[in-house]
This record gives structure tokens, sequence and C-alpha cells, in this order.
């Protein structure tokens, strides 16, 4: 198992696999602040900076999660999850949606749109790891 | 002639002059932009892994470290919410930039800086700047109240409730963000909001149900019963909605008798609030009410029936019905479906 940063245990799956992280977010400070909890937290990461890097990089690289902002440019959070979940090869990926639109109606959006979770902006960083590793133990 | 080229050598030197000026201002800019940004890079990790517990990791930096350090920590801190956000009030409060903050806020000239001081002192988690935030609640700039509201939000001042409900009345805050910001307090908002619901001015009143309507519980049906006969019709209306949302015992009664109210928008308001609470036994009226000219009070009506029954729209026999009724039945099959 891989020793990360913050002293905790990696998250790593039955053959000690390190888990990939995709997070997708416009916002430069939230991108660094989610990647640096994660990869302090054991996860390897990859940074997309809008909808559309996000779905080529998670095609690429099919990342075993994927932390997507709602609010992108070019295509959002909620297109970028249909996107994903129609492809073959990112079909199963666990997402989390993070989003500062909290309201009833964008949380059901985001899970009709196939999201596993969602996390509402201002985010708490260990809630997200705790997030993450809750869905990568679902799949 | 003599005068004429001294006017055009001063002129000329002078544009000459402000020309250098404003050449060295950019390269002055530019340059300390990109020093900056080599020192943004280069601490990112010190920032980040202080949010992370690293104290120690500051120690190390210069002077002009710590102003790009405490603005990139600003930043990041207006990301995220928590208990990491604790040692930033505390490290902020160390530096004394809490004490700034407040002095710029209650008393800086410009409206930008105050604007600034405010959302910093959200942003920093300084919750011993509530009492000075709420005194900005009466800034004369909008966009200064605007950032004060926010930042009471997000540091929940319970104190600042009253405030908020009068600034929402008064119409000095947006409505959205300051009804956001009230629901952040919890229990401490809906206690002022109840006693405000005895509150001699209307417009108060209307946000204290409002409030209510959001944080309350069925057992608060009773007091907001008290006003569906008050003088107002925006009372009126806003205790119809609040009783659709809460429930309660009488409520079912009320409403019923505020769709014979003189007011169509208290009318309207009160098919709305029947569909929120989905009871059958008032089909019937809602079916008289849809079957109206008011187009409002049809459209309201028919989208209650549609919440309560669908099929009961379904059934209903084209021949049978008038025109209004068809157009706001088939409007709410669209808007619903």
């Amino acid at each position: 198992m891989t020793a990360p940063l913050d002293g905790t245990v990696a998250d790593t799956d039955h053959n000690d696999h390190i888990f990939t992280v995709l997070v997708a977010d416009d916002e430069p400070d939230v991108r660094e602040l989610v990647s640096y909890r994660l990869s302090r937290s054991g996860y390897t990461v990859i940074e997309a900076k809008d909808g559309e890097e996000a779905i080529r990089l998670a095609t690429e690289h099919c990342p075993d999660c994927a932390v997507i902002d709602v609010m992108m440019p070019k295509i959002d959070g909620y297109e970028v999850t249909r996107a994903l979940r129609s492809d073959e090869r990112t079909r199963l990926m666990p997402i989390l949606l993070l989003t500062a639109r909290a309201q009833e109606s964008d949380i059901q959006t985001g899970f009709d749109a196939g999201a596993d979770d969602y996390l509402k902006k201002p985010f708490n960083p260990d809630e997200l790891v705790a997030r993450v590793r809750a869905i990568l133990s679902r799949r | 002639m003599r005068d004429f080229c001294i006017a055009v050598i001063v002129i000329g030197g002078a544009s000459t002059l402000l020309l250098i000026v404003l050449v060295l201002r950019r390269i002055w800019i530019s340059t300390t932009e990109r020093t900056e940004g080599r020192i943004e890079t280069r601490i990112r990790p010190t920032v980040l892994g202080f949010l992370d517990g690293d104290i120690p990791g500051i120690r190390d930096l210069t002077r002009r470290d710590r102003g790009v350090f405490d603005r990139l920590l600003i930043r990041y801190s207006n990301q995220i919410s928590g208990s990491k956000l604790d040692s930033v009030s505390q490290y902020f409060s160390s530096t004394h930039e809490i004490d700034r903050e407040i002095a710029t806020l209650l008393s800086a000239r410009r409206a930008w800086k105050r604007y600034l001081a405010a959302q910093r002192l959200g942003a920093i988690n300084a919750t011993v700047a509530g009492p000075a935030l709420i005194v900005a609640l009466r800034d004369k700039n909008f966009e200064v109240r605007r950032a004060t509201v926010r930042s009471l939000g997000r540091l929940a001042v319970a104190d600042a409730t009253a405030g908020l409900i009068s600034a929402l009345a008064e119409g000095r805050t947006p409505d959205s963000l300051t009804l956001w910001a009230l629901l952040q307090m919890g229990a401490p908002a809906l206690e002022t909001a109840r006693a405000h619901l005895a509150n001699g001015d209307d417009r108060m009143k209307i946000y204290a149900i409002r409030l209510v309507e959001l944080l309350g519980s069925p057992r608060d049906s009773v007091a907001i019963s008290t006003l569906v006969h008050d003088l107002s019709p925006g009372v009126r209306s806003a205790a119809a909605l609040a009783l659709g949302r809460l429930g309660g015992a009488s409520s079912l009664t009320l409403l019923l008798e505020l769709l014979e109210d003189e007011e169509g928008s208290v009318r309207r308001d009160a098919c709305k609030a029947l569909g929120r609470l989905r009871d059958k036994t008032a089909i019937a009226s809602l079916l008289l009410h849809a079957d109206t000219d008011e187009f409002d009070v049809a459209m309201a009506s028919s989208e209650a029936l549609f919440a309560t029954d669908p099929s009961i729209l379904v059934d209903l026999d084209p021949g049978a019905i008038s025109s209004a009724l068809m157009e706001s039945r088939d409007l709410a099959f669209i808007e619903r479906s």
C-alpha cells in the first residue's frame, strides 16, 4: 500500500492499484484544492479545465472516479455526466458532482444525469475525500 | 509667435513625460505581476499545506511572500468550509488582519475597499466581525451590503437575523441571497421570524412568514393561521403559501376559505398552496376555480389539480368544460410533463 502524505492509508483496490481521480473544474483555485487534498490522501489525480477536456481525459485514461464541477464552460457538469454514462469505457465510473447550485431541483438533475453523489460548494475537503472513498468502495 | 513656440514645447514635453510615466507604470505593474506570479507558484504548496494543518511551513516566508500567502489563503478559504477554516481565522487574527479589515469595512471612504473587506471577513471565517458586519448592512453602497449579507450567511451570525429581515423588508439587500443567509442561521433565525409575525410593518411580516415557511414545522401553522385574515393581501398570500408548505390540522379549511378571497393574487396563492397539500378533498373547489377567466387563478388551480390527482384533468370531457379551463389544463400538462 502507498503511504499518503497525510499519514492515512492510501485508497487502493484488492490488487494495490492506486485509484486515479479525474478532477474537472474551471476555477483553478478549486481544482488545486481538490487535487491537493486527493493527492495527499494517496490518489493519482488528473485535471481538466472544462467539460470538453474532462470527457477527453476520462475516455483516454479511464480514471476510477471523477469529481466534476457543474458550472463549467463549453459543456456543463450534467452534460459531462451524461456523456460519460453513455460511453462504454466510462459507463460505470463513479461520478461526484461539485456544485454551488444545491437546490433540490439541481441535485435531482445531477442524479438524473447519472451522478452517484454530490457535494455543495464551498466544500469541506475532509468530506470530499470521505465521499470519494465511499463511492469508490461501492464500485 | 514666440509664445506659441513655448506653448508647443511645453505641451510636447508634458505629453512625452506623461507617456514615459505611463510606460514605466505599465512596466512596473507587469514586473510586479510576474514576480508575484512566481512567488504564488512557489508558495502554493505551502498555502495548501497550511490549510491541511502544516503550520511550520509558513515560518520561512519573507515579508513579500507573506503578502502573497495571505491573498492566496483568502482565495482558497473562499472555496472551502468546515474545521479547516478555524486555522485560517486564527492565523489572520494573529496577524491583526481581521482588525484591519473591520476598520476598513467601517471607515474606508472608497466603496470597493469596504466591499473587499466585507467579502474577506466572511472568507477568512472572522466570526468576531459579526457586529461590524451587522452595522455594514446599512452601508450606503448596495454592493457592500450584498457582500456583507454573503459573509453574514457564511459565518452564520445569529445576531444578524433581525437586521437581515429588516434589510429584506426595506429592499436594501437582494431577496434570494438574504433568505439564503438567514437559512444558514437555522434555529435563531426561526425564533426571530416567529417574533416578527406580529410586526406592525406588512413587509416585515411577509418576510417573517416566508422564513417560518422555510424553516418551521407544522406546529408553526397555528401562528400563521391568524394571518390569513390580515388586512394586507400580501400577508394573506404569504400566509396561504406557508400553510401549503407547513401543513397542520386547520390548513386545508383555511386555504379553502382563502379561495373565496376578494383579491385574485390571494386566490391564486391559495390554489398553489392546495397543490402543495395534495389533499383530494380540495378537488371540487379547485375544479371550480380552474374554470374562471382569471388566468393566474385558473392556471394555479389546474397545476394544483395536476399535483393532487392528474387523472382528474385527463378525464375532463372537452365538450363540457369552458375554454379557460381547457387552456389552463393543457398548460398545466405542458408545465408538468
